[in-house]
């Protein structure tokens, strides 16, 4: 088979952060070190040894990108100190722009003021938009949605996800192709008689790994430094993505008791009704998970926050003020005299949140939506012996 | 001990310094040769083997040990240590510490009854702390001088030694004694030490039972060893699969030394050829990163391991640990075969690098390379010249070499100090240094 080689890929990919991966002379350490690595599945050292000959298709069908925690073991044990982790993010940095439509990704990727820019003008600009069908303002008490009809609040909400749900599932189809090209995956196997894990993969992928963060907990945690399990890499994380999840669950549930008709949207509700209490907790988990990381990035606490990208920042500050905003409209909310601030909040926090949804394809957010599809891979194997094909035609 | 006047004092004698020496002094000059440890001879001399001719290593040494303790020329002057250096009109007065040997090394046969008398066992330095000596001894056979030296640290202060002695030499009131050498020049050969066992703690950080540095193989190599076969340290069990690891010390910037310490290829392969003559059905396995036998009749050297069975795996061992029945178990990828395997062996031995000794270099006040080791800064033109005129460095004092090389280099400085002093002598003017920028 012919291999398409691209001799600029390293240039590119060093564009992307993977800085003095040149230094690499693949003696292997990196693989040997890592905690995920295995005999079907090595890396770091393999990823580097495809840019380093050029070969782009091969790097960007790998499952193995996603398959790294960025623990930072091979960067602190570097002998070359090529820093791999720091390669390995970008490489998938990379992959977010390849596999995302019209390499809209570049922009957050690569170019800080210009990512930063339209991240601003985005916000802004459903910012006035919010701005521009405003309703009255109500004094006695805080009535969001009647300052914003709640209609134009749901269908935005509505049209965002099946935007962002459209283009997540272009993302996830071109990933699978390259992947199953790379990994001799073909969707003969459904017809030649090869027996998948097709359920229990997705199950491993979508619970095991990705919810309940098996293989992180249990391998990823940098061997350097030992640190209190509230700081550990994978609670923070967890923290934050399952803060997330309660979040969107409130949401959700809020919509379902909206259509059912049990609750409108915007009703007054006290602090421990089920809906409220849920994104409440979920949002103090969704914010300490949030500052750490912040905090963290900022110090460059450890090799794996050693070299951050836009993409990393613009992810991470989109997530924190659509949550702070959140807090401070919720606080509006039980005080007394509905304060004015609340409304002005209220526009902000939709325009943040909506920033951040249309953009989860093309910054780190994207991250949610390629492990999984790598992790699926990751767990699909025959489970049992091909039964014998018929003979076929040809 | 009295003052005295020399040409040139060589400081180190190891096989660099001691050749320098003899260099020197046969073409006549007043030579002192200064060494902290009480004899002569270095790392070499602890040797077995040298690469790539496989002669026996104290059939080169000790015959030199003996030269320099018997040249008229050559005043040496063992378990020394430099207390300061000051420029003087015709060159540099140093100021040596003679440390209480407890014997008085004019009477000292050298009969050793002292020691099979001494009550007390400690771990032999020369033997890597593998075997044990006594408190009062001559610190091996073929030690020079055969002067007994008592471990003030260890002693019980029994006086078996003082009674047995035949010539009454052990005095246990002897004070360290300051004296002067005026000197025209100084060569330093303070040589090497091995980046510690310990600096590596994906490696165990020095506490696996079977894990060693190379300086330990060569004890159990070597014919003068502590027990004379190659043995694991931890239980005694002989070995039947044993592994290198090279690049342990070297070329590993997580530890801070960044160069390549030249010599660990060829002693690992050298070992593993000795090995194979000692046991000859262990497995040997030599993981690398690049075999660099750069030297003259090293790559046939090289070839010839592999034609013997020695196993050369590319991979850069990136952690040890150990089974229970305490054998080393390494992780590494076979980069060849792209595969993550951990493989059990009986011993592992870490081919640590070369760090410059914690020598003189502070009290010669002499600028060191990013590297650590002493700056040369015409290495091309002149290569043993440091930044002080009359300062000459030679051997691994000035960057990590093998035998071969200091032999060459220590020749190459001799050249160079009596090109010094001859130019310096009955108060002529310093002819005009050469143009450094054209050589550099």
């Amino acid at each position: 088979m012919t291999q398409r080689v691209d001799p600029n890929i390293l240039t590119e990919l060093k564009a992307f952060g993977a800085m003095g991966i040149e230094k690499c002379t693949n003696c292997g350490n990196c693989t040997a070190i890592c905690p995920m690595a295995s005999e079907d599945e090595h890396f770091p050292r393999y990823m580097i040894r495809l840019a380093q000959i050029g070969m782009k298709d091969e790097l960007l069908g790998s499952k193995e990108l996603w398959l790294c925690y960025n623990c930072g073991d091979c960067s602190e044990t570097c002998p070359q100190q090529a820093e791999p982790a720091n390669f390995m993010a970008a490489a998938r940095c990379y992959a977010v722009t390849h596999f995302a439509p019209l390499k809209i990704g570049y922009l957050f990727c690569r170019t800080p003021l210009l990512g930063g820019f339209i991240t601003v003008l985005m916000v802004l600009f459903f910012g006035i938009f919010f701005y521009g069908e405003r309703q009255t303002v109500a004094t006695d008490s805080l009535k969001l949605f009647h300052f914003i009809p709640r209609d134009l609040v749901h269908n935005a909400g509505l049209a965002a996800m099946i935007l962002i749900g459209l283009v997540s599932l272009m993302t996830i189809f071109t990933m699978l192709v390259r992947i199953a090209r790379v990994n001799n995956l073909s969707f003969r196997n459904f017809f030649n008689g090869t027996r998948m894990n097709w359920v229990q993969a997705f199950w491993e992928a979508v619970v095991v790994q990705s919810l309940a963060q098996k293989r992180y907990r249990e391998k990823c945690e940098p061997s350097q430094n030992s640190v209190k399990w509230y700081f550990s890499k994978w609670f923070v994380h967890a923290a934050t993505m399952w803060g997330f999840l309660g979040l969107l669950l409130a949401t959700a549930l809020n919509f379902l008791l909206d259509i059912l008709g049990v609750k409108a949207t915007g009703t007054f509700v006290p602090l421990w009704y089920p809906t409220r209490l849920i994104g409440t907790l979920s949002g103090l988990l969704f914010m300490y998970g949030v500052m750490v990381l912040l905090v963290k990035r900022w110090r460059s606490a450890d090799k794996a926050h050693s070299f951050s990208r836009p993409s990393d920042w613009i992810f991470l500050i989109l997530l924190w003020l659509s949550g702070m905003t959140g807090f401070i409209i919720e606080i509006a909310l039980y005080l007394p005299g509905a304060p004015l601030w609340g409304y002005w909040m209220f526009i902000f926090h939709m325009a943040v949140s909506l920033v951040l949804l249309l953009l989860l394809p093309f910054t780190k957010f994207a991250h949610a939506i390629y492990r999984i599809v790598a992790l699926y891979v990751h767990a699909l194997k025959p489970v049992a012996k091909p039964v014998t094909a018929p003979a076929s035609a040809d | 001990m009295e003052n005295f006047n020399v040409d040139t004092l060589v400081i180190g004698g190891g096989i660099a310094g001691m050749q320098a020496a003899l260099d020197l002094a046969d073409q006549g000059f007043q030579t002192a040769l200064v060494d902290h440890e009480p004899t002569i001879g270095g790392k070499m001399i602890t040797l077995s083997k040298v690469f790539p001719t496989l002669d026996c290593c104290s059939c080169i040494t000790t015959p030199k040990m003996s030269s320099v303790a018997h040249h008229p020329n050559i005043q040496l002057l063992t378990y020394c240590d430099l207390q300061s250096i000051q420029e003087s009109d015709s060159g540099f007065r140093v100021a040596i510490v003679q440390k209480p040997r407890y014997v008085d090394a004019h009477k000292c046969t050298g009969c050793r009854k002292c020691e099979y008398e001494c009550p007390i066992l400690i771990p032999n330095p020369y033997d890597r702390g593998l075997g044990a000596y006594h408190a009062i001894r001559v610190p091996f056979s073929t030690a020079v001088p055969q002067t007994a030296v008592l471990d003030m640290d260890n002693c019980i202060l029994c006086g078996k030694c003082e009674k047995v002695c035949p010539t009454q030499a052990v005095t246990f009131t002897q004070k360290p004694e300051t004296f002067e050498v005026q000197t025209r020049t100084i060569v330093l050969a303070s040589g090497f030490e091995l980046t510690p066992l310990e600096a590596k703690k994906e490696y165990g950080g020095g506490l696996l039972h079977n894990v060693i540095d190379p300086l330990m193989m060569e004890r159990f190599l070597a014919p003068t060893g502590p027990y004379g076969r190659v043995l694991r340290p931890g239980d005694g069990k002989e070995p039947t699969s044993i592994a290198y690891v090279q690049c342990a010390g070297s070329r590993d910037q997580s530890l801070g030394v960044e160069y390549c310490s030249r010599v660990c290829c060829m002693y690992a392969i050298k070992q593993a050829m000795l090995i194979s003559g000692a046991l000859p059905m262990a497995e040997i396995t030599i993981y690398y990163m690049d075999i660099r036998t750069f030297g003259k009749g090293y790559e046939q050297f090289y070839q010839n391991a592999q034609a013997m069975g020695v196993e050369f795996i590319r991979g850069k061992v990136a952690a040890i640990h150990e089974d229970d029945q305490q054998n080393p178990v390494v992780k590494v990828e076979l980069t060849e075969d792209g595969r993550v395997v951990e493989r059990t062996h009986d011993l592992v031995v870490l081919s640590l690098g070369m760090v410059p000794s914690p020598g003189s270099a502070g009290i010669l006040e002499l600028p060191l390379g990013d590297d650590k080791f002493i700056s040369v800064p015409a290495p091309n033109a002149r290569p043993c010249h440091t930044t002080r005129p009359g300062i000459f460095v030679t051997g691994t004092a000035m960057g990590p070499m093998d035998i071969v090389d200091s032999i060459i280099s220590a020749s190459s400085a001799a050249a160079a100090t009596s090109a010094y002093i001859r130019a310096h002598q009955n108060g002529q003017a310093s002819p005009k240094p050469q143009e450094e920028a054209v050589y550099a």
